[in-house]
């Protein structure tokens, strides 16, 4: 060593007994220490894990998109698209008084609302939901503490009041509230996903991929068919109109299948509006009707499966009057005596309704009733079915049988006298009418829900002897004989009844419930309409004045347009129906594509050309990414996606493009 | 003087060399997940250079003989105190704390170093005191007590106590009697409360009442405290592993590389690192301890003392204050903390050790 270094003495023995002190106390306090971490760590780690996980966790829910409803063609009738919702965390905002004041004029809330909001201890609170994408834009711009925006599914209805009640409408929490959407919620909410949101101190929220990913609701085909549905609802109105009537209803059931192919209901609403609702229900569904001579239809053909009469009996009417007790039973159209089974039918003769009724009996007469799916709900998937009244033939007076046999003393819903006349004038088999085709799952799977199962209500050879009476009813006499179209020839019954006043309790000798009931074309029947009007104040107020145009023009506007092969008409212009022109009457009608039926509809709804070149491009601006992707697929548009996010720029911008071209869309995650 | 003869190389400090680099490499490890999301960039990459800098200045120190600073030992602590005087006047601030000199370009806490010159004095003094009269004995204790009273007045109330734990301990260990130690301690004890009331900031004050009620203000002063607790709390025995400590993450954690790079390490690494890095210090300290007692010396082992004294202290209140064991003080630590002062300040003392180490049986 260095001798510039100077000497040191060496270190005593006391040094040693001290350091050995100090390193002992050192010991202790480190022992101390280690306690402490386990104490924080191990003893009550589990609390900590959770203080710590509650200040940046949270367990978000992801909005499942709600399941499309589609008419029969793939036509969307419900959809859900993405629009923004504006929430704050109010211990997050800064400035609330600022905030509220300059966010109230963006959202159209009174700034002192959104204050009280803002002060609230909740760490959640909508301040307005549902907003434009401009708006969105706009409040993303200001950039406030606290203040966010967040995806919500909206439904979106692009026919407007098309179909309104029978669709019904969702909620704002995306539950269904009436009509299908009620009915079928189970199928049409999905599964909401579940992702792990982290906030980071700055309370910026952080999404991780999702836990579980949103299950879609199911895609839903109704049986619907928008175009049959249009054109119901535009007779059905325009009767409405012409006779100043209360409500009306028109019910289109494929013969063959009673799947619905139209449920029109008078007064309707616009879904996207529901408070516009009002008056409007499914009426054919919720509404029970003394029908009136209508049932005179299935009373013959009860008589006939029955074997109690056959169709060339004659029977005499006694000059239009029955007395049966106090009461008198009187004919309308008074012309002849004797009548046969078919011509009972054809000039409605109640007495002739009532001695053919009797041959039959009380408990033939229930029983076949019941067969052909009277005083039963048919289980059609709409909310407030009634089942109508038939009282236990047991306890019917001589006069009840007699007025049930022309539909007085007994209740039915439009949809069952529907039903029941598909089934005695269709292959005698009664089927449950409904309005879902199918229900296609997320995953591909398909469902079919549950029904009413099919069964016998009347013989094969009675349904087709009724095919010919209700036939007669059009021939010159009848009471549709000036319901006749140019191309098909129709088949029905007219009713006319008189309604009970509610005031009095007795049947008003000026409200009456005018209907009709048939098929079209007559021989082998495709469509089974039927169509009432409640209350008609005009002149007029037969089934077969009010109810049967209606029913005419729907019949042969759907028959043109389902392409079904009329007959070449010789016969004299029909006054009522529209009149196709010779060529297409002679030839096979092609179907009609739809697009009259969209003159009417929204700006936003598209014309989807069965074979058109030309499509409607939608604005996908706002939209998310797979949201976008549906409405492109469901409109039948090609689109490129650039970015990720929100879309923010369209090219080409929404209108008429050819089918052949390809939309960019370009999205922003801001 | 600088040898690097067999003799030196066969009692080269293996042991200490090793614990040193365990608790650097974890340091490391520890650092690189503690500033991966902050907004300020290149700590880590910083920190790095500063590491090999400083292992440099490790080895620099360890093969000087450290009997050469008993010379400068005076010249020294008469720097520090200038330049804790000047940071007083012409000091940088750093976040409302004005602790920093400006050394053409570089910041440099006069503070950390003036620890390292309390040291080398009270080892200068201890090491001739036989020598010295009462007198000159009385005014260097002045000396160092006004090196003290000058941090706790920059002001770095922390800093100041750990300075005084130092003094403390190394008084303990090498004042010739006890007693003027247990009575200048019990002194400084009764006067705490003029301390409260004359010297300590509202900050200062705020920090040591949420400290005693950390209820009592969440959000504010006392969130420091709390953030930290959740997040050693939330590691359990195993951790959140590296990189995944959603407080750490999250930048739940205030200044987490400075002042909490254990509650990271702790947060990630749960009980089972949080022990292995404690008894890593431990094992240095005592080893350091070790090396006083074979010291050849008294300026020497005073020296191991004190840096033991140091190491020691910092690990304590940095770990105490983690885990709501003490107020929050800005006391790093050491190694593990990113910040360059303190570095080279450590890998100066440890220097020193190796270099007492080194010449414990040179004759």
């Amino acid at each position: 060593m260095s001798a510039a270094t100077p000497r040191i003495p060496a270190p005593h023995r006391w040094l040693r007994v001290r350091l050995c002190l100090v390193a002992s106390v050192m010991g202790l306090l480190l022992i101390a220490i280690g306690y402490k971490a386990f104490a924080v760590q191990i003893r009550d780690g589990a609390r900590m894990s959770a203080f710590a996980r509650a200040q940046h966790a949270h367990q978000a829910e992801l909005p499942a998109p709600r399941g499309t409803l589609l008419d029969v063609n793939g036509t969307e009738l419900a959809i859900s698209v993405d629009v923004d919702s504006v929430w704050a965390d109010p211990s997050e905002t800064v400035d609330p008084a600022g905030t509220a004041r300059r966010l109230a004029p963006l959202l159209g809330v009174d700034a002192k609302v959104l204050l009280a909001k803002l002060s609230s201890p909740r760490r959640f609170v909508w301040l307005r939901r549902r907003i434009s994408p401009a708006t969105a834009q706009k409040v993303r711009a200001l950039a406030a503490a606290g203040i966010a925006l967040m995806a919500e599914p909206r439904r979106y209805y692009p026919g407007k009041s098309l179909a309104g009640p029978v669709l019904g409408f969702a909620g704002l929490d995306g539950r269904g509230l009436d009509g299908l959407e009620l009915r079928l919620d189970e199928y049409l909410v999905g599964k909401p996903g579940v992702v792990d949101a982290t906030r980071d101190a700055r309370g910026d929220l952080l999404v991780s991929d999702p836990l579980l990913p949103a299950q879609p609701g199911a895609a839903i085909t109704l049986t619907i068919d928008r175009f049959i549905q249009f054109t119901a609802e535009r007779a059905l109105a325009s009767a409405i109109e012409t006779h100043s009537a209360r409500a009306g209803i028109a019910v289109v059931l494929d013969a063959r299948t009673a799947a619905i192919r139209a449920l029109a209901s008078w007064p309707t609403f616009d879904p996207n509006d529901p408070a516009t609702r009002g008056e409007a229900r499914n009426r054919a569904v919720t509404d029970v009707f003394e029908p009136g001579s209508t049932m005179k239809l299935f009373t013959i053909a009860a008589a006939l499966e029955a074997g109690a009469v056959a169709a060339d009996d004659t029977f005499e009417v006694d000059g239009g009057q029955l007395r049966i007790g106090r009461k008198v039973i009187r004919d309308t159209h008074f012309e002849h005596e004797h009548l046969t089974v078919g011509e009972v039918l054809k000039f409605s003769s109640n007495v002739g309704a009532v001695k053919i009724v009797r041959r039959l009996g009380r408990a033939g007469m229930a029983a076949a009733l019941r067969r052909m799916g009277f005083a039963a709900r048919t289980g059609i998937e709409l909310p407030g079915e009634r089942a109508g009244q038939l009282r236990d033939p047991a306890l019917w007076k001589e006069l009840d049988l007699a007025t049930i046999a022309f539909g007085y003393g007994m209740t039915a819903t439009p949809i069952q006298l529907a039903a029941g006349l598909a089934a005695v004038a269709g292959d005698g088999i009664w089927r449950a009418p409904h309005l879902v085709e199918r229900i296609t799952h997320a995953d591909g799977r398909l469902e079919l829900p549950p029904r009413a199962p099919n069964r016998v209500a009347v013989s094969p050879a009675t349904a087709r002897t009724m095919r010919g009476m209700l036939a007669m009813v059009m021939e010159p006499g009848g009471t549709g004989e000036k319901l006749r179209v140019a191309g098909y020839t129709l088949a029905g019954k007219t009713g006319t009844s008189h309604k009970v006043d509610p005031a009095t309790r007795r049947y008003a000798p000026d409200l009456y419930l005018a209907s009709f009931a048939g098929l079209a074309p007559a021989d082998d029947p495709r469509l089974v309409i039927v169509v009432m009007i409640d209350e008609p104040r005009g002149k007029k107020y037969f089934g077969g004045q009010v109810a049967g145009p209606a029913f005419a023009e729907i019949a042969s506007e759907s028959l043109r347009y389902l392409g079904v092969r009329g007959k070449p008409v010789v016969a004299e212009p029909a006054p009522l129906a529209p009149e196709p022109d010779s060529a297409s009457a002679a030839a096979p009608v092609p179907p009609t594509p739809p697009l009259e039926a969209e003159a009417d509809t929204p700006d936003e709804a598209v014309s989807v050309g069965t074979r058109g070149t030309i499509v409607e491009i939608p604005d996908f601006t706002g939209l998310a990414i797979g949201a976008a992707l549906d409405l492109a697929r469901i409109r039948g548009v090609r689109i490129e996606i650039e970015g990720s996010g929100r879309a923010v720029r369209q090219f080409p911008r929404p209108g008429r493009a050819l089918e052949s071209i390809t939309c960019r869309i370009t999205f922003d995650p801001r | 003087m600088i040898g690097l003869d067999r003799h030196l190389r066969r009692h080269f400090d293996w042991m200490l060399t090793g614990l040193v680099l365990l608790v650097a490499v974890i340091g490391l490890v520890n650092l690189y997940s503690a500033t991966r999301h902050v907004p300020q960039h290149g700590l880590f990459s910083t920190q790095v250079v500063w590491m090999v800098i400083g292992a440099g200045i490790f080895g620099a120190t360890a093969l000087i003989d450290y009997r050469n600073w008993t010379r400068v030992a005076w010249i020294l602590l008469l720097l520090g105190i200038v330049a804790v005087a000047g940071v007083h006047f012409i000091g940088i601030s750093v976040k409302g704390s004005r602790r920093w000199l400006g050394l053409g370009g570089l910041r440099v806490q006069p503070s950390e170093f003036m620890k390292l010159a309390v040291i080398l004095a009270i080892a200068r003094l201890v090491h001739e005191r036989d020598a010295l009269s009462l007198f000159s004995r009385v005014s260097r204790v002045v000396a160092i007590f006004g090196a003290v009273l000058l941090i706790a007045w920059q002001p770095d109330l922390g800093t100041a106590t750990l300075v005084g734990l130092i003094v403390a301990t190394v008084a303990l260990v090498a004042a010739r009697r006890l007693w003027p130690v247990l009575v200048g301690g019990g002194v400084l004890a009764a006067g705490a409360p003029l301390l409260w009331w004359y010297v300590l900031h509202d900050y200062q004050k705020l920090r040591i009442l949420t400290f005693l009620d950390p209820a009592s203000d969440p959000s504010g002063a006392g969130w420091h405290s709390r953030q930290s607790i959740f997040a050693v709390g939330s590691g359990r025995l195993f951790g959140k592993r590296w990189l995944h400590g959603t407080q750490n993450q999250l930048n739940f954690l205030p200044e987490q590389w400075t002042d909490f790079p254990f509650s990271v390490w702790a947060e990630e690494w749960g009980f089972a690192g949080a022990s292995l890095l404690v008894l890593a210090y431990a094992a240095l300290v005592f080893w350091i301890v070790h090396i006083a007692r074979q010291a050849r010396d008294r300026f020497g082992a005073t020296l191991c003392v004190g840096v033991a004294a140091m190491l020691f202290w910092h690990v304590f209140v940095n770990i105490a204050m983690v885990t709501g064991l003490a107020p929050v003080v800005g006391i790093t630590l050491p190694l593990v903390s990113y910040g360059r002062s303190s570095l080279v300040t450590f890998c100066i003392a440890l220097g020193l050790v190796a270099s007492v180490s080194l010449r414990r049986f040179a004759r």
